[in-house]
């Protein structure tokens, strides 16, 4: 009898902890394969935007996150090219430095491939670097 | 007198040689992206070297560029192997739906040749995803090839 009771209580606590493990896995599930690179492109000089050519692919939905590491002196802009109306920077864009943290830039299904495009403010800024780097999760 | 020369062109030589500094930083800075003047030529070029399935063709459309925005080198390479990619999967499902084995045999075929464009090669993971959807559909799964289109490809499947 102790012993039936003491296998009621384990299948208890097994159905008790399953809901959890579930969201665990399904947590993990969403983010794998997911993987972080470092991605470098440039920015020209006087304001235009450059379409960085490598082509990625997301595998969970809601990203690409990015991180920028480094920017042009001035206010940059990047931005997935997701945007309905075709042009790169109306929606979906992220502002450096202001946003430097790690951020979500569009907001993809999983599966979708995306280029990336930066450019900057300062028209008239020759002088500083014309790159830019950052770790891209996707 | 020669002095009195130098002191009245200096300001003048200097600003010509500011300028030719900025020229000269300006053109470094641009060397890596596509020459816009001579886009015909360089989207000619990226079909020629991309193959499409038998009775396809590229659409313009996709080799549009906005005004005001640079690509960097291999841009248009780059959208002709995207736009190639969508019709040679839109191939081989619409062979595997007509249960046409050759179709999909030929399909499969430049799947392999794919495997080597910069489309694939540039970054391994995107490469990797691709031969999954690829290695998917060759074990008759055309799950794969069917969400990629959906996700990706717009009106490019034919």
């Amino acid at each position: 009898m102790a012993s039936k009771l003491g296998r009621l209580g384990t299948k208890l606590r097994l159905l008790m902890i399953a809901p959890i493990i579930g969201v665990v896995l399904l947590a993990t599930a969403g983010s794998a394969g997911a993987a972080t690179t470092s991605v470098a492109g440039n920015v020209s000089n006087g304001g235009g935007a450059v379409v960085y050519s490598t082509e990625r692919c997301t595998t969970f939905t809601g990203g690409p996150d990015m991180q920028i590491t480094s920017w042009p002196g001035s206010t940059m802009y990047i931005a997935p090219n997701i945007d309905d109306n075709g042009s790169w920077f109306t929606e979906n864009y992220v502002t450096y430095p202001q946003n430097s943290g790690k951020k979500a830039f569009g907001d993809l299904v999983a599966g979708t491939c995306f280029h990336i495009a930066a450019h900057r403010d300062a028209t008239w800024d020759f002088w500083d670097t014309s790159t830019w780097g950052g770790n891209l999760t996707y | 007198m020669q002095g009195s020369w130098r002191r009245r062109w200096r300001p003048v030589i200097a600003i010509l040689s500011l300028t030719t500094l900025v020229i000269i930083a300006g053109c470094a800075a641009s060397g890596d992206v596509e020459d816009l003047s001579n886009a015909t030529s360089l989207i000619a070029s990226a079909e020629s070297r991309t193959p499409l399935p038998p009775g396809s063709h590229f659409d313009a459309s996709g080799f549009v560029t906005q005004s005001g925005v640079s690509y960097q080198s291999g841009w248009f390479l780059s959208v002709a192997e995207s736009e190639a990619q969508c019709k040679w999967y839109g191939y081989w499902l619409q062979g595997f739906n007509a249960d046409d084995t050759t179709q999909m045999d030929a399909a499969q075929a430049t799947f392999k040749l794919m495997d080597s464009w910069p489309l694939y090669t540039d970054d391994p993971q995107t490469g990797q995803y691709f031969d999954s959807l690829e290695q998917k559909a060759e074990l008759g799964d055309p799950t794969g090839l069917q969400q990629f289109i959906s996700a990706n490809c717009g009106g490019f499947t034919n």
